[in-house]
């Protein structure tokens, strides 16, 4: 009996396995619609979009700390460049993923309620 | 007509090439997969990075029981005394349960974050080529497992290489994630 629940057990896994690498290579990334880009928009998508990596509150993960740095941007604009561009095989860019108002949008947030510059 | 029957080496060979396919079939799409930088499942936890750190620390107990069943069942251990009519099938599910653990975390790495190939930042790319290795010999393991033949050492060798494998893993995620954002980070 114990070896037959295993055995079912094992096909099911096969398909969880399956239906992982069907949804690799299908599943395309979300990104929040917003309405107008301000502060709080840019509070949504970078929820959505940045916060996986850079920590919920900008506090760092796998990406850098966001919150109270940015020492190496001189200004806003630089910083919707780099989350436009990101750096290959480190982080990817959003110009594809969001319209240029919410890249300055996000931007805007990290830059004043996130970097607190 | 004769049945074509595989030889040793030529079991080894199989498992060893599919194995080797998965680890660059995953390395591959890791790398030119663009990274959607976004979480995915966290269930219960805050984040996903969270859940990442919890479930490869629950597959590692799993596979801990892994090496410890194994090795009783190769003669290296003697505790109990009397092997269980169950026992080789607790193996078999807890190996199980790991491979089905480990599938979500896998999905947000590759889909998520992506393979790290600059070595400076060697956490990271020890990291994506351990769990490339980890795939890759799991999927050697599970077919010299599936093919009865395959060479007396193949197994322990393989097995050997997957826990070893998972234990980097461990190391260079869930460990870090505990060190850097508190434990239990939940």
């Amino acid at each position: 009996m114990f070896k037959r629940i295993v055995d079912g057990f094992q096909v099911l896994v096969a398909l969880a396995a399956a239906v992982t690498v069907v949804l690799l290579v299908t599943v395309s990334p979300t990104v929040a619609e917003v309405d107008t880009p301000d502060v709080s928009a840019g509070a949504e998508l970078f929820a959505s979009n940045c916060s996986g990596c850079h920590g919920p509150e900008g506090e760092g993960g796998l990406g850098p700390a966001l919150a109270g740095g940015l020492e190496s941007f001189e200004a806003v604009e630089d910083v919707a460049r780099f989350v436009s561009s990101g750096v290959p095989g480190r982080m990817p860019g959003f110009e594809t993923r969001m319209t240029p108002d919410q890249v300055n949008a996000v931007a805007q947030f990290i830059w004043t309620d996130l970097a607190g510059r | 007509m004769t049945a074509a029957t595989e030889t040793t080496e030529g079991i080894l060979w199989k498992a060893l090439l599919l194995g080797g396919a998965v680890a660059v079939a995953a390395g591959v799409y890791g790398s030119v997969h663009d990274p959607a930088g976004q979480q995915t499942i966290s269930l219960f936890f805050s984040n996903t990075l969270s859940f990442k750190a919890w479930t490869t620390t629950l597959i590692l107990l799993f596979a801990l029981f892994q090496l410890y069943s194994a090795m009783r069942m190769w003669g290296k251990m003697s505790f109990p005394r009397q092997l269980p009519s169950w026992f080789g099938d607790a193996h078999r599910l807890s190996g199980t349960l790991a491979f089905a653990l480990s599938l979500p975390v896998a999905f947000h790495c590759l889909w998520a974050i992506g393979f790290e190939p600059d070595m400076s930042e060697l956490r990271r790319f020890a990291h994506s080529l351990m769990g490339c290795l980890f795939y890759g010999a799991f999927a050697a393991k599970v077919t010299l497992v599936r093919s009865h033949g395959g060479p007396s050492w193949g197994l322990p060798v393989i097995g050997g290489v997957v826990f070893t494998a998972l234990v980097a893993i461990w190391l260079s995620s869930s460990l870090w994630f505990f060190s850097n954002f508190g434990f239990p980070g939940i």
